[in-house]
This record gives C-alpha cells, structure tokens and sequence, in this order.
C-alpha cells in the first residue's frame, strides 16, 4: 500500500507540471493587460513600459515559463502583482479557511446526504422517498447565492441567532456551510439512494435477510459497504470541488478563502495569482482523488486485494 | 432499528427545517426601524469613543505603505500614513488644504514649491521622519505603489536639510501641488525601518505615520487600528481633519456584497459603511435618514462619460460630425442615469467631461445646453450625413460591471437615430486593453476623475504626453492641446470656459452623470465624515454623548 502511495504522489509530479506549463501560456494568450489595470488612467506609454520590464511582462514566453518553472520547483509562486505579497504565504494564510468551510460542508453532506439515500431507498416509492426526492431536487435547483441570502435573511436578519458574514468561531461557519452543502447533500443523496437499490436488490441480501439476519444488520454491515463505492467517488470530487474555493459562499459570507483570492486575480490579471492557485487547486485535487482511492481500497477488499496484487508483480 | 431510523430521520429533519424556512421566506421585505425621520439633535461626544465598526467594499488590498492602491486603502491610507498636507474636502486648493507633516508648503515660483516639516515627526516605531524620508518615500509611492501621476506632475525634490525641501514640479497648474501635497492615497514613513523590516512586517505590521497604528490585520478580512497613544503631533490645535482620533479604534470588516453590508448594518454587526444606490431606501425616504440611522450622500467624484472614436479611418465617427452630433443629441443623460438604477438623490447629471463636485467645473453650463437630448435633431443630423436608417452600426465599449440598464438606454437612444448598435462589454481588464486601441470601438463608455480640479481630468484625457495615440479618443487636434495647455496651467474661468466650449465644437465627448457616494451609520454617529475623495473618513466621524458600537 505504502508502495502504491509512493507512486501515486510522484505521479502528481509531472500532472502538476502540466497543469503549471498548461496555465502559464493559457495565462500568457488571454487578452487583458495586467499593467494597465495596474497604473491606471493616468499613466503615460513610457510608465507602462517601465512596468512591464519591472514585472518581467517584457521577456519572451520561453524565458517567462522557464523563470515560473524555476520557481515553482523551489515552491515560490511568485509575487501578486497588485498586493505585492508572496502568493505562496497568502494561500498558505487562506487555506485554513477553505479547509474549515470544505471540511464541514463535507461533512454536513455526508451525515445528512447518506442517511436519507438510504431511507429512501429502503421506503423506494413510498410516499417519504417521493418526498425527500422532491425535495434534493429542490436542493439542486436552488442557486447558492440565493440560498445564501435566504439563510442569512432568516437565521440572522430575521432571527438574530447567527452572524451575517465574517470568521471567527464555528457559529460562522454555519450558515456558510448549510448553503455550501445543499447542492452536495442533494446529490450525495440521491446517488446513495440509486447504490442502495442496486445492492438491496442483490443475491447476497436476499441470502442475509432469508437468513435471519436483522434489517439493520443486512442494510448497515451488507448493503451499504457495497453501496459505498460510487458514493465516496461523489463525495470525494465534491471535496476537491469545495477545497478548490466556494467562490460565491466566500464572497457573500466575506471569508477570505481560496475562491475570493482567485477570482480577485483573475478579474485583474494577477498571473501570480492566478497561477499559483490554479496549481494549488490541482494538488489538492489530486491528493484528494488519492485519498479517495485509498478509502475505495479500505471499504472493499476487492480492491486492496487489486493493489496488494500488482505491488507484488511490480 | 428503531432508534437509528429515529436518529436518521431527526438528522434529515435538519434539511427539511432549512429547506422549508428559506421557502416561506422569499416574498417577504427585509429593513427594520423604518418609521420616522432621524433627529439630529444629540450632543456631540467629547471624549474619544472606544470603538467604531465599518464595512469595507473590497478584499483586495494590504496595508503595507506602498502597496498598490485599490478602493479600501482609499479609506484607510491616512487612518495609518500621514502625507505633507491633508485634503480637508474633495477639490481643495492648496490654501485650503490641512498642514500635516509639512508645517508650510510656499510657493517659489510656478513650478518650485518650498516644504518645510515638522523637526518632531516620529513614527509608531519610534524611527524621526526627515525630508530624506520623503524623498524615499515619494520615489517608492511611484514605482511600487504604481502612483504614476507623482511621475507626471514630480520632476525631483531636492533636499535642503533635514526639514526642508524643493519640489521640482514637471508641470503648474490647478490640483497638481495639491495631488502632490496630499492626495489620500500618498503614504510618508521611514526609510530606515523600510529598508529593514521583513516582508511580513511591512504587510502585517508596518511603522505609520498616521493617527492610527495596527492591532490587527487579516488578509481579505479584517483590519483593526487603534489610535497611537503617543501621536507624535501632541499640540490638539494643529491637528487636522486627517490626524483627529474621535475613536480609539477602528475595525474595519471587509463585506464585498452590497446587499450583506446593508443586512450587516441592519443586523447590527458593523456600525456604518457606503452602500449601493439599490439599497438606499432601506435607510432613507427620500428626504431624510429613516429612524436609526444617519445617511451621508456625497457628490460624486466620477464622471460616467462617452468618447467617440476620433482616429481618421478607423471609425465613421471620426470623420463626418454630423454623425458625432447625431449621436450626442441623441443621449438622454438624464434616461441613461435612471437605466443605471440612480435617480437625482443618488445621482447627478454632468454637463462636461467631469462633475459638479470638482473644482472649476461652471454649475452654468447646465442652462448652456449640452447637446441636451433631442431625438428629432439627432435623426436631422443622422440624415444630413447622407447614411439611410441602420446602415451605420456602431461598436459601442463597455463593461460587465456597468448596470445593463446602462447600456439598454444608450442602445435605444441610438438606434431611435438610426445607427445600429453592437455592444462590447468585456470585463475591466480586456477593457482597458482595448480601449487603447482605435480599431476596437466607435464609442466607449467610461468612468473619469480628476485629482479635485476638472482640468486634471482634461488633462488625463486629452494630454498627447499620456498616450501612444493622440489621446484617449484618438484626437490629433493642434488647438485642442494649446486650449488645453492654458487650461490646465492656470485654470482660469476663461481658459476653462473655452476648452468646454471647444470640446462641445469638436464633439468627441459627453459627461453624462456622476454617482453620488452613500454612506450610511447607526444613529450614534452625528456626522459621517468624508476624506478627499469623499469616501468614509472613520477617524473623523463625530459620535453622539451616548454612541454606543455594535461591537459593545
């Protein structure tokens, strides 16, 4: 396993490396002048053409992308060309965030998601699996920034029992997290719901229930293990998805997350900024896809048999 | 079983209470407090209050002394960073600017100006400011803060001593020594501690000038400053507008949604901010603050404007003038600025390239005529150019930012002349990419300031020296750089009267309205204050006897 975990992270390597390489000359093609954003209205020709050789905006594109590979090898990502600041130290000092509001999302999701798949798919048709069904896709429906502003209306404006926006303790957290979840518990849901019918529907349930087994017994211990698969690949790429930045939940909750920093540099051109994220969100992605395998590997034997396989052949 | 289906369903019960209360909740208003009109008798406190909160606009920014400039450091830059002078109001002369570090600034002649500072300037760090610093500091301010009017308006500062300097000025004229002087974004600190504090103390916890000194910063978040016990200026009497510390400290929150600053004032989680147009009805009924709050409307600073493409060849603008003159007469400021979502409280109409509010602008021109909306003419002069109906089709640049309104009623206006319309709107960067190219618009609609005098804004617009291509609507126009040269170098009445009436003959540009800036407080706070460019000066807020913050 240890073996197969060493592989997978160099294998990270050169998908990183693509991904840099990729973002840097889709970066270098988009149109939009990060310098004039920068000097404004009234800087003349000459000003501008001193910041650009300033911000090395000047050089060709080969010695621009050596310079950036250079440099993500020894971690620096450059500096952000409107703030000045390390890009590496900001989403260093931003990731706790994004990872309390992913983390707890994910979590929202997969306590209340799962559980009513289940139920659903145990009363399939009945009157409650129509309305829980009814209801995730209402959750699906819903834009979350409308989501958002109606939490926030209710539970703070109307109710005064949570804030607004900002960080702080985990009271913060909850209505950003509830509106960040909706979608993905939804889904979550409905995906448990379709996994359990497959099982439930099997030989080897039959064979426990006509065993004698008890109901909870045969859904908990037999079905869901086997249900669980594509369930974790849905929670695990959601999980990337949030760790990448929750763009609209950090902007209307004004946390200073991933997904603010990113989209700031984008709309300005920031490249560092841009960049660094962008590599920042493929490693994090790619680490969580990781992760999901490993669990793949730990709720089925199958697989680990698979892994533990191909480790003795190599 | 039975008790994990009970906790099951408890648990899903949580989706469903949520679900369910943001449904029933859609149709109804929010806002609280709206009865009545506001009093404004309450009696001014006379000690400093303790804390005040405030909703800033923006997260992108640091705090750093030259770090590039962005909305929110508008704000802050003089609660942390003193400058020579201080701009009491937008559109200050320097006589009627606020001496600062500069105990005098004398004029020698038209372009040399003599600065002398106080010999007992020290910073939060304990470091003496010399003109040295300032001269480190101004050469900073223009290549890392990107302050790139210091290099058009600032040939060199020559040192006298340590409390004395020249300043070699490139050009005379109306709001250049007061830009240079105090422009609310300049920031003065110490060489020596610059030169020697790391990256992380310059970005978190920097030497200030200022009143106001870091408690603490979170990046995109929050900023708390607490006023410096041990202000260097210690005689009350020279204290200015910019150096007053009428509140011990001031948190500043970052909230970038305009509605969630609204609901963050309505909630009592900050005590005042600016808001959007959209949402100054929560707070105001047209004539006076709703009960509970204090609202302050501010002229605005900017002028939305169109250009016309003047590059010979390139547009079909540019040259036949009886088109330009279709198109003129053919904007209703007045639509344009309601299609915006603005009305005359949060707005204003503008009658030149720049606002009432600045300097030197002729509140007659109003009663002039500029090129006021005449449909009937605009088709006349449309006909006169010999084109038939929707045979010309004009590019018209904008930005995604601008309401949809906006360019809605401008479209109509056009197309109810003839031309036919396409429209451009790209977001801010491809926008300033483009507008400098003359092959991309026919028409671009933009936003323009001035440093507090309208022909500073003549000037970033129509000075040949700023551009590759004539000037920011491709004009190679002899007597319109002579006009403008005498205007901007003794913004006289006349001179200022005869470039507006020369742009009115060349017709190449039409102010359309400025957005007036709107801050709103709790009741506790008397008198929003404004800085010099008429955004929140939290420092100088005045507070009522019984002000209580949010925060308490």
């Amino acid at each position: 396993m240890l073996r197969y975990v060493g592989k997978r992270l160099l294998q990270m390597i050169p998908i990183l490396l693509t991904v840099a390489i990729l973002i840097f000359t889709l970066m270098y093609f988009v149109p939009g002048d990060p310098v004039q954003i920068l000097l404004g209205d009234s800087a003349t020709p000459e000003q501008i053409a001193e910041a650009r050789v300033r911000l090395g905006l000047d050089k060709p594109y080969l010695i621009r992308l050596w310079n950036y590979l250079v440099g993500i090898i020894h971690l620096d990502f450059g500096t952000s060309y409107l703030t000045g600041s390390s890009v590496a130290a900001e989403l260093f000092s931003r990731f706790p965030r994004t990872l309390t509001l992913s983390s707890l999302s994910i979590l929202f999701t997969i306590v209340i998601g799962i559980p009513i798949g289940i139920q659903c798919a145990i009363n399939a048709n009945k009157l409650s699996d129509k309305i829980w069904m009814f209801l995730t896709m209402l959750g699906n429906s819903m834009p979350g920034f409308w989501l958002a502003l109606m939490l926030v209306i209710i539970f703070s404006v109307q109710l005064g029992l949570l804030p607004s926006n900002g960080t702080g303790g985990i009271e913060y957290y909850i209505l950003p997290v509830v509106a960040n979840s909706i979608g993905s518990l939804a889904d979550i849901a409905r995906q448990t719901r379709s996994s359990m019918l497959e099982v439930i529907r099997s030989d080897y349930v039959v064979t426990a229930r006509s065993k004698g087994l008890p109901e909870n017994d045969v859904i908990w211990k037999h079905a869901l293990p086997n249900a669980l698969i594509p369930i974790i690949t849905v929670c695990g790429s959601r999980f990337g998805f949030m760790l990448g930045g929750t763009v609209i939940i950090e902007s209307v909750f004004s946390i200073p997350g991933i997904g603010m920093y990113m989209v700031n540099g984008i709309n300005s051109r920031d490249y560092p900024v841009v960049q660094g994220s962008i590599i920042y969100i493929a490693f994090i992605f790619a680490i969580i896809m990781l992760i999901t395998d490993l669990i793949y590997a730990y709720v089925d034997p199958r697989i680990k048999a698979q892994y533990v396989k191909a480790a003795k052949k190599a | 079983m039975k008790v994990k289906r009970l906790l099951t369903l408890a648990m899903t019960a949580v989706l469903a209470v949520t679900t369910v209360a943001c449904g029933s909740s859609s149709g109804s208003s929010s806002g609280e407090g709206d009865t009545g009109a506001t009093t404004t008798t309450e009696a001014a406190a006379t000690e400093q209050v303790d804390k005040v909160v405030v909703g800033l606009t923006a997260s992108s920014f640091d705090i750093s002394p030259f770090g590039t400039q962005s909305v929110p450091r508008q704000w802050f830059t003089q609660n942390m960073y003193a400058s020579l002078y201080c701009m009491p109001y937008f559109g200050a002369s320097l006589d009627e600017m606020e001496p600062w570090l500069a105990k005098s600034i004398e004029e020698v002649d038209e372009t040399t100006y003599s600065v002398e500072l106080y010999d007992y300037i020290y910073d939060s760090k304990g470091n003496q400011i010399t003109s040295e610093d300032v001269v480190f500091s101004y050469e900073h301010l223009l290549t890392d803060a990107q302050e790139t009017r210091i290099g058009t308006y600032l040939d060199y500062i020559e040192v006298v001593d340590d409390y004395n300097m020249l300043f070699h000025l490139n050009k005379s004229g109306p709001g250049v020594m007061e830009y240079l002087a105090g422009n609310y974004t300049l920031a003065i600190c110490d060489q020596e501690w610059f030169e020697s504090a790391t990256e992380e103390e310059r970005l978190n916890d920097p030497a200030v000038t200022g009143a106001y000194e870091v408690a603490s910063y979170t990046a995109g978040s929050e900023l708390v400053l607490e006023a410096v016990d041990d202000y260097w200026q210690t005689d009350e009497s020279l204290r200015n507008s910019g150096d007053v510390q009428n509140v011990k400290t001031i948190d500043y929150k970052v909230i970038t949604e305009n509605s969630m600053r609204s609901i963050a004032l309505e909630n009592s989680e900050i005590d005042a901010t600016v808001i959007d147009a959209s949402e100054l009805q929560r707070f105001y009924d047209g004539e006076s603050a709703l009960e509970g709050w204090n609202v302050d409307i501010s002229d605005g600073v900017f002028c939305n404007v169109v250009f016309l493409n003047m590059d010979s060849g390139m547009s079909p603008l540019a040259d036949d003038i009886n088109l330009r003159m279709a198109v003129l007469y053919a904007l209703d400021s007045e639509s344009i600025m309601y299609g915006g979502d603005y009305d005359e409280t949060t707005g204003e109409v503008c009658y030149s390239l720049g606002t009432p509010a600045m300097a030197g602008y002729d509140e007659s021109w109003a009663d002039e005529g500029y090129w006021d909306y005449d449909p009937d003419l605009a088709k006349e002069y449309y006909e006169a150019s010999g084109y038939a109906e929707g045979e010309v089709t004009l590019r018209l640049l904008s930005r995604t930012s601008i309401a949809d309104g906006i360019h809605s009623v401008i479209i109509a206006n056009l197309e109810a002349a003839g031309f036919n319309v396409e429209l451009l709107s790209y977001d801010q960067a491809l926008f300033n990419t483009y507008k400098v190219d003359s092959t991309q618009w026919d028409i671009i609609l933009d936003n323009k300031g001035s440093t507090g005098h309208i022909v500073t804004c003549w000037d970033n617009n129509f000075n040949p020296d700023g551009f590759e291509n004539g000037s920011v609507c491709f004009t190679h126009d002899d007597t319109l750089v002579e006009l403008l040269t005498n205007a901007t170098s003794t913004g006289s009445e006349e001179d200022v009267q005869t470039f507006h009436e020369y742009l009115q003959e060349i017709a190449c540009v039409k102010g359309l309205f400025t957005t007036n800036n709107l801050m709103v407080g709790q009741d506790g706070i008397l008198e929003l204050a404004v800085n010099g460019n008429n955004l929140p000066r939290v420092n100088a807020f005045v507070f009522a006897e019984d002000y209580t913050s949010v925060a308490n």
